[in-house]
């Protein structure tokens, strides 16, 4: 088991830097110039030269492509963003708790309505319950999200004035961003789970432990639900 | 008693979180109510801002967020008024001789940790952002040095006097501040300089929070208005997309916003639902939409016949009228330039004179065998459709057009590839002068080349065009012999200007601009609500 790890966290490493060089390699050769970019069209070709020269553009692919490998991967440093003009690791560190809040949060949602909603359905099948389920299922994951979210801002912000349209202020802010986010994952998970359920729905051992007189919501949570 | 089900429980526990949530939610107001403070400030403004600062280094690059904060926490020696250098840091400067100047500042001035300025300060200042690559316009500047505490002595390779503008990034555009504030902040994330208002907080792709200065080193009699603090608290809040700003206007979460959904103005404006609660406000911008010709020498559009036949085909008034937002351009200038003349708009020529049959004699006279164009556009909304309609406009003329619609950065990287485009429509932008926005597209010293940024190669319009930039020679006469220069010629082609829109709440009376159009909330007036 141990030997397998190591083996996994070996090819993670070895795949970071084909990206790392894939993906450095892609940009350098994207058209576009960061350095005219950044100073306007009012500079003069002084000016983009002066300040290529700065951020280490004006060395070769072989050269930059070293550059940043070594800094990278041996090094540990990201370097400083030529955007936000701070270290790009502090930058990355300062959003990520509102992505991991707010993923997690999501990724939470997706299992526990999805799951829910996925055995209510099974536990229903060919009732209105199912189809009912399933309905919403379909509608969301059917709903771009882009638009869903235009919409909850036009009726809970403006609206309602419930909600805030924009911002990470306070805890309310989160709502509609992590609602947007789930709904899609709830859908599927939904889906996937009854499916799952109604293969293992009418397996011998589920006849079994009904017939040995076991409760329903036992049934489904003991044995049906680890299976599917 | 009748026993309670499960469902009983859920269906009871269910209707009780919804009260309770709507309870929670409900009535709780969203609308900033504005109060005058006892010190005469208003309390605070909220601000609606459509790109995120990213950082606030003193060098001040193309950003139009940062622009924004920049000049609230930041000061200069001078600041721009027209081709003015109006003192701020500086007492004033006096001539040495033709390229030596020397400036004193004020002995007083602090920054907002309490730190004195002196001449070590400003050459410390000038060499750092020398040293960032972020110098713009620098070409002149050759060295500045101490002449004593408070005076420093600048000196350049030619007389700066001459040519209009030619400090304006070096006196007007680069920050001073202190040695010892730069060592000990990063001055990315907390600038401390000599503004009136400080960055109290910022969260990247929220807000940015100004505070009034309270150590100021300004008097009120010297106070320029610009550099006021009628508010006492600034919150800029990044909405990057039109339709959010919109919404928060109307829910009064911000009082000012130039970044809204059009289709949504008829509301604000007389008559509309929130009329009474808001002013908008029209203006020309400082920004002119063009197209050029691609004129390097044996390319397809190195035809002046050509050039004149595409430009005569496209109907400026229709098009800016389509696009919507928009005004015909008619120079390479607005209106609130200063040397913008008002006989242009009704000159005839190719910007205001829509003349098919005229194009059609233009193209039979040209050498154009039928070539498909490549014709290069920024994928912003606006763009796009004016691209769309003037491939229309060519196709009645009978040239083809290929557009491709690109994003911005690779339009400023295509313009410089002599070989991969003939014609180009993008946006120039400037302060004060129409002959300082003119440089982008005439001056061929901008290039190593020795030809503009669409390759001609015209020696008179070089003449013109120094001529024209010079304080002496900024005259009527000598403008008009510039523009007869590049229209006879068919160089480039003014479409359209857009028309600054802004919406604010009537919390605000008066408002102040700066030389670059920016809203400065601290130098307008305000009234309670």
């Amino acid at each position: 088991m141990a030997r397998y790890i190591i083996k996994r966290i070996l090819m993670v490493i070895v795949i970071m830097i084909a990206a790392a060089f894939v993906i450095f390699t892609i940009l350098y050769f994207t058209p576009g110039d960061p350095a005219r970019n950044q100073l306007g069209p009012t500079a003069t070709a002084a000016d983009v030269e002066n300040l290529r020269a700065v951020l280490g553009l004006d060395k070769s692919y072989l050269a930059q492509l070293a550059s940043f490998m070594s800094d990278t991967f041996l090094h540990l440093d990201l370097g400083t963003s030529w955007t936000y003009n701070v270290p790009v690791m502090q930058e990355l560190l300062n959003h990520l708790p509102y992505t991991v809040f707010i993923g997690l949060t999501a990724m939470i949602l997706n299992v526990a309505v999805g799951l829910s909603l996925g055995i209510f359905a099974a536990t229903h099948e060919g009732r209105w319950q199912d189809s009912v389920s399933m309905v919403i299922a379909m509608v969301f994951i059917s709903i771009p999200d882009f638009w869903l979210a235009l919409m909850m801002i036009v009726l809970f912000a403006q609206r309602l004035g419930w909600l805030p349209a924009y911002g990470v202020d306070s805890w309310k802010s989160f709502i509609m961003p992590i609602i947007v986010m789930s709904l899609p994952g709830i859908a599927v998970n939904a889906r996937q789970t009854r499916s799952s359920m109604l293969e293992v729905f009418r397996a011998d051992y589920i006849t079994t432990a009904r017939a040995k007189g076991q409760a329903e919501g036992v049934v489904v949570r003991r044995h049906m639900l680890p299976n599917a | 008693m009748r026993e309670i089900t499960r469902r009983d429980f859920l269906k009871g526990s269910s209707a009780g979180i919804l009260a309770g949530a709507l309870g929670l939610t409900m009535g709780i107001p969203m609308t900033a109510n504005a109060e005058i403070l006892d010190n005469g400030r208003l309390d605070s403004i909220v601000i609606g801002m459509s790109s995120d600062p990213q950082e606030f280094s003193p060098w001040n690059p193309n950003q139009s967020g940062k622009n924004l904060v920049w000049h609230q926490v930041y000061e200069c020696l001078f600041d721009m008024d027209g081709a003015e250098y109006v003192p701020v840091l500086a007492k004033g400067y006096t001539a040495v001789d033709e390229t030596t100047y020397d400036v004193e500042i004020y002995d007083y001035i602090v920054d907002a940790d309490g730190n004195a300025i002196t001449a070590d300060d400003i050459i410390y200042s000038y060499q750092v952002l020398i040293d960032s690559g972020y110098g713009l316009k620098y070409d002149i500047f050759e060295g500045i040095e101490k002449v004593d505490d408070y005076t420093v002595r600048f000196t350049f390779s030619t007389d700066p006097m001459v040519a209009i503008g030619a400090l304006e990034f070096i006196w007007a555009g680069t920050a001073i501040f202190s040695q010892t504030s730069y060592e000990s902040h990063n001055f990315a994330t907390e600038p401390v300089a000599t503004g009136p208002y400080v960055i109290s907080q910022y969260q990247s792709g929220s807000k940015v929070i100004l505070e009034a200065n309270d150590n100021y080193w300004q008097t009120d009699d010297l106070t320029r208005q610009s550099h006021k603090r009628n508010v006492q608290t600034i919150e800029y809040d990044i909405i990057a997309e039109a339709a959010s700003q919109t919404v928060a206007l109307t829910t009064g979460a911000i009082q000012y916003s130039d970044y809204f959904d059009t289709s949504s103005l008829s509301e604000f404006e007389e008559g509309g639902q929130y009329a009474d609660d808001f002013t908008v406000s029209y203006s020309d911008s400082n920004m002119v939409y063009y197209l050029e010709s691609n004129c390097i020498a044996g390319g397809v559009m190195d035809d002046v016949n050509l050039r004149l036949a595409i430009y005569y085909a496209l109907d400026n008034t229709q098009i800016c009228a389509a696009v919507s937002g928009f005004n015909p351009a008619y120079d390479l200038g607005t209106s609130i330039f200063a040397d913008y003349d008002e006989k242009w708009e009704s000159e005839e020529n190719y910007m205001t004179v829509y003349d098919l049959d005229l194009a059609k004699e233009y193209l039979a006279a040209s050498n154009y065998n039928g070539e498909t164009l490549r014709f290069y556009t920024s994928s912003d909304e606006d763009f796009k459709n004016m691209g769309t309609i003037i491939t229309a406009l060519l196709g009645q003329l009978g040239v083809t057009v290929s557009m491709q619609a690109v994003d911005n950065s690779t339009i400023q990287t295509t313009q410089y590839d002599n070989d991969a485009w003939d014609l180009m429509l993008t946006y120039c932008a400037s302060g004060g002068f129409c002959i300082s926005l003119s440089q982008v597209i005439l001056d061929n010293t901008i290039n190593d080349d020795g030809l503009t940024i669409n390759n001609v190669d015209d020696a008179t319009l070089q003449e013109l065009y120094e001529l024209c930039n010079t304080m002496e020679g900024n005259t009527t006469e000598n403008l008009d012999a510039l523009r007869a220069q590049w229209m006879d010629n068919g160089y480039v082609c003014p479409i359209g200007v857009p028309v600054n829109t802004t919406i604010y709440s009537n919390t605000l009376v008066e408002v102040c601009y700066d030389n670059n159009l920016n809203y400065v909330p601290g130098g307008s007036t305000y009234e309670e609500q």
